[in-house]
């Protein structure tokens, strides 16, 4: 059983991480929601950071360590859309 | 009494009263108990219903929370509105829907979504060598992990009924009734040895997913943890009221549990399975 950094410390959620993914209890909307590893380590870097890309992109990258920066601007926004879609985060302001 | 929970039942329906005599005949009971959990009645309803067209309804501490059903599903509707009532009220633990089972002081559960085989593999492995737990609510203790027992009869339905008969000749039946939204179905008498050892918890230590598959070969593979947390998120009754305390039973559940998917054809290559399960739990888990 492993406590990702997220758990530690904070209010809003109660997780449990596996090998093939992690769950989240999201105590704001009392929703429980499966996440995939790579998922929860972009909520993790945006859960911790300034929220900035460059830490969700470096999230991603540690998972596909061989793609270019338009593929992990891609994937770093699909990572997005599943959590904004789970409510973990909020929406992102559209252009 | 099953389990912990004591039910107090009235019902002035010869068939119901036959019902229970056969189906809880090894089940300690009170005359007019001081104490019950439930206090539940299966009765004709107070209109023309009662004459015509006839029909049963099932009370619960006075309320009725059901529309009625055909009078002829009466004793079937009393398991049904137990069922519920456990389920709705029973928060002291997390009620899970899925079969349980103990051997050795280790329990297997076995959720699985309607007509999956469930109900009809618990009932072949209770008829072996496996304490039947319950073959519908899985009670969770949030406090000690463990799975506390009802032994209440368990539901069968139509071609089961018959390959259950004929697993075990000597098992003891209710009434089977037809017609009904799941189609011919009727109980089977828990075995006595279930019963004499209802008040027993035992200790999770696989959760499998069961799969009846015609003509399939006995299959048994590992399943994700993080996927099996979320089908019991999604299938235990009262997960959501529980909050913080559901979500970590649950958590703890899986992780001290080995998960599987079990595809079978024959009951015998199940009982085979299980069989070796059990004889693999003096095995470290990976």
């Amino acid at each position: 059983m492993v406590f990702g950094g997220l758990a530690q410390g904070s209010q809003r959620f109660l997780v449990r991480q596996w090998a093939d993914g992690c769950v989240i209890f999201d105590r704001q909307s009392g929703n429980t929601h499966a996440l995939d590893p790579m998922t929860f380590a972009v909520l993790e870097a945006i859960q911790a950071s300034d929220n900035g890309p460059a830490s969700v992109n470096a999230a991603c990258h540690s998972y596909f360590p061989q793609s270019s920066a338009d593929e992990l601007d891609s994937i770093a926004r699909e990572c997005c859309e599943r959590l904004e879609k789970c409510g973990l985060i909020p929406a992102r302001p559209t252009r | 009494m099953t389990g912990e929970l004591v039910s107090r039942i009235r019902s002035r329906l010869p068939d119901v009263a036959k019902s229970i005599h056969t189906l809880y005949q090894n089940h300690p009971y009170q005359v007019d108990p001081d104490f019950a959990d439930f206090h539940v009645e299966v009765r004709p309803p107070r209109n023309l219903r009662r004459w015509f067209r006839r029909q049963a309804e099932f009370l619960v501490d006075g309320e009725r929370p059901f529309e009625p059903l055909p009078r002829e599903q009466a004793p079937a509707f009393l398991e049904w509105g137990l069922n519920w009532s456990i389920a709705a009220s029973c928060h002291q633990w997390l009620t899970i829907h899925a079969a349980s089972l103990e051997r050795d002081g280790l329990a297997v559960i076995l959720p699985a979504p309607p007509g999956s085989g469930k109900s009809t593999l618990c009932a072949a492995l209770a008829l072996r060598n496996w304490r039947l737990l319950s073959d519908e609510l899985t009670l969770l203790d949030p406090g000690t992990g463990c799975v506390h027992a009802l032994a209440r009869p368990i539901n069968l339905k139509n071609a089961s009924i018959d390959l259950i008969r004929k697993f075990d000749p000597a098992s003891a039946w209710g009434p089977e009734v037809y017609d009904t939204a799941k189609g011919r179905v009727t109980h089977l008498q828990p075995p006595a040895d279930s019963v004499s050892r209802m008040r027993e918890p035992a200790r999770p230590r696989w959760i499998v997913f069961p799969r009846y598959e015609a003509g399939a070969e006995p299959s048994l593979t590992p399943r994700g943890k993080a996927g099996t947390f979320l089908h019991f998120a999604q299938n235990a009754f009262n997960y959501s009221p529980l909050g913080d305390r559901a979500f970590n039973a649950t958590g703890d559940l899986v992780e001290q549990c080995e998960c599987y998917d079990f595809v079978y054809s024959k009951l015998d290559d199940a009982l085979v399975a299980f069989d070796r399960l059990a004889d693999s739990a003096g095995t470290p888990q990976a």
